[in-house]
């Protein structure tokens, strides 16, 4: 006897009572009225006790901390079956975010170096730079010790706090190979910060330095290399002769240069006047600059011009301009950078947005069956995303 | 009230010629709380989709489907998820239990999906049914590790271990031999019984079919009644389905 026939033989009496009333074949036709008054299912489940048949059940309070911890839960399971997968996906995702944090953060060190480059040279935006503007009557440029001394007026009118006047001349140093001219400018201490000065050994100028019998300068690299370079702590001292003859202290050194290779000092514009004395560069060497807030360039630059011209007549051309790297003109010197980077990024972001949907696909399929199995227990469609 | 009742069920799925195939056509049943009813039917006759429309995972395309005296179209989809965890209970021919999880997590893994006691019992529970259907020894093996009636009775564990309603098997014996089929059939019979769950077999085989009270056959998606026991009995031609 074949395990069904036995276990048929062993059912009750009364089943096997109801089984005999049920006809052999029931054409379909009258299947719709007879499914819905069995006789066997309504006469076994009478015979049953009450208590043996299923009660439907009220969903219990707390199902969302249930729901929560079951995520938890079954992520956690996940991780640790297929922790070879999920631990490439996620190194995956942390090579593309490693990536495209380095190419951001470099492109960002970049480009800040390019900006402090062009900071270097032309002053930090935005910096408005004056000349002594030429009389269009009487053909010469007006007197710049007036006009630098209107500058000082205006800019503590206007409450600005970083201005230099700049003087350039030349003159005569004794070094180990012999005398040589260098380049001197006149500045005060706010240049340093205006022109982000690179002070490699020692320091840059300071107000207290107008103070000094013997005035503090700064030379560059080449300068210092040329000098022997003498430790700063000695307070070496240099003789400078141009109209006048000086002797200097290095206060500091800056930071090498390549694309200034000869030799230059700087010191405040007082002590240069005394060495250059008459022979102060022509007159379009001598400028002045103002660093202002950006948003408020414009404005300033319109009103210092029609202060100036108030002062000197109508008949000069403006000589206040803005002249930092971000007035140029055209696109921003910056731009190439900049799109280079972001098509960098972008590229990265592609690969590891194409990586991450490889792996989801992968994981999806692989996982299709399970999903379903998950889904005939109860688990709802949204959650099957989840990884 | 009966726990679940299909009305006029027709399902039917568009072609990639855009012509339409009719699985199942005009389908009528009413299952009771305790009931245990058999479907037998040849492959492709709409048996798979048949359960899916049982188990609450699809829509009908035209009729109702009543559970527990709601209709499936008003139910949201969470709530169907829910209802689907709470009351019905698969069991499936290849077993379908999750690869690298031991017995007692693919018991549990059903209670992931329920609230309250039986989620934070989930261990517990899952311990006492694997210990009902015999593995309490099994516990930690994997499903590779087990023989194939062990990986039935583990799922019949899983499907049982929320005490649904409704237990839906697909040809729970279709992957085992005959003896372990007989033992596993006789357990999901006994384990059923005692839960008072409504039993319902989809199956190919005639005599796991008749160990139901009510048996059908479907075939070209139309259910009709049978009686597969004077079938096997008088060797019908029929009983070879």
């Amino acid at each position: 006897m074949t395990w069904w026939r036995k276990k048929s033989s062993e059912r009750s009496a009364a089943v096997a009572a109801e089984e005999s009333t049920v006809e052999a074949t029931i054409e379909p036709s009258d299947e719709a009225a007879s499914i819905g008054a069995v006789p066997s299912a309504a006469d076994d489940l009478a015979i049953r006790p009450k208590y043996e048949l299923a009660k439907p059940t009220k969903e219990p309070r707390g199902s969302l901390l249930s729901s929560i911890v079951g995520s938890v839960v079954e992520a956690w399971d996940e991780v640790r079956i297929n922790r070879t997968r999920v631990l490439l996906s996620l190194v995956g995702i942390g090579v593309a975010v490693c990536a495209l944090a380095t190419v951001v953060g470099a492109g960002a060190v970049f480009g800040q170096a390019q900006t402090e480059q062009y900071e270097k040279s032309s002053g930090r935006p935005a910096t408005l730079t004056g000349y002594p503007p030429f009389s269009m009557t009487t053909q010469q440029p007006v007197e710049s010790a007036k006009y630098f001394e209107l500058l000082d007026t205006l800019v503590e009118r206007y409450q600005v706090s970083h201005s230099t006047a700049i003087r350039r001349g030349s003159a005569s140093v004794q070094l180990l190979n012999g005398t040589q001219f260098t380049a001197v400018q006149g500045v005060n201490d706010k240049f340093g910060v205006m022109h982000r000065v690179d002070v490699a050994v020692g320091r840059w100028l300071t107000e207290e330095d107008g103070n000094r019998l013997a005035p503090a300068v700064v030379v560059n690299d080449n300068f210092y290399e040329q000098l022997g370079r003498p430790d700063l702590r000695t307070h070496p001292t240099i003789e400078l002769k141009a109209e006048n003859l000086t002797t200097a202290v290095i206060v500091g050194v800056l930071a090498p240069e390549s694309y200034r290779p000869g030799l230059s000092l700087s010191m405040l514009d007082q002590p240069f006047r005394d060495l250059v004395g008459t022979k102060a560069a022509s007159e379009g060497d001598i400028t002045y600059e103002i660093w202002v807030p950006e948003e408020q360039a414009a404005q300033l630059t319109d009103l210092l011009n029609r202060d100036i011209a108030a002062v000197f007549g109508d008949d000069i051309n403006p000589s206040i301009n803005r002249n930092d790297y971000l007035a140029w003109g055209g696109p921003s010197p910056l731009e190439p950078l900049q799109w280079a980077i972001g098509g960098i990024a972008a590229l990265i972001l592609l690969l590891g947005a194409l990586g991450l949907v490889n792996i989801s696909l992968v994981t999806v399929k692989y996982r299709v069956r399970e999903i379903g199995v998950r889904r005939a227990f109860g688990r709802r469609r949204v959650a099957c995303s989840s990884p | 009230m009966p726990l679940l009742s299909l009305e006029g069920v027709t399902r039917s799925v568009e072609l990639p010629d855009f012509s339409r195939l009719d699985i199942l056509k005009g389908i009528d049943l009413d299952v009771e709380v305790g009931d245990h009813i058999s479907i037998v039917g040849r492959s492709g006759s709409g048996k798979s989709t048949l359960l899916n429309l049982l188990g609450l995972i699809d829509n009908p395309t035209t009729g109702r489907i009543i559970f527990d005296g709601a209709p499936l179209e008003k139910l949201s989809g969470g709530k169907r998820d829910r209802k689907r965890g709470r009351d019905v209970g698969f069991i499936f021919q290849q077993f379908n239990l999750l690869a690298g999880r031991t017995a007692l997590e693919n018991v549990m893994t059903p209670l992931l999906y329920a609230t309250g006691r039986q989620f934070w019992r989930r261990r517990v529970l899952a311990e006492e049914m694997l210990d009902r259907v015999g593995l309490s020894e099994r516990m930690a093996s994997m499903p590779d590790k087990l023989s194939g009636g062990e990986q039935q009775r583990v799922a019949i564990a899983r499907a049982l271990v929320r005490s649904p309603r409704l237990i839906l098997a697909d040809e729970p014996t279709g992957a085992l031999d005959v003896e372990t089929g007989a033992t596993v059939m006789e357990l999901l019979d006994n384990v059923a019984e005692q839960s008072g769950a409504a039993l319902i077999t989809i199956t190919h085989d005639p005599n796991v079919a008749a160990l139901a009270r009510r048996h059908y056959r479907l075939d070209n998606g139309v259910l009709s009644r049978i009686d597969v026991k004077r079938m096997l009995a008088t060797s019908l031609p029929e009983a070879s389905l």
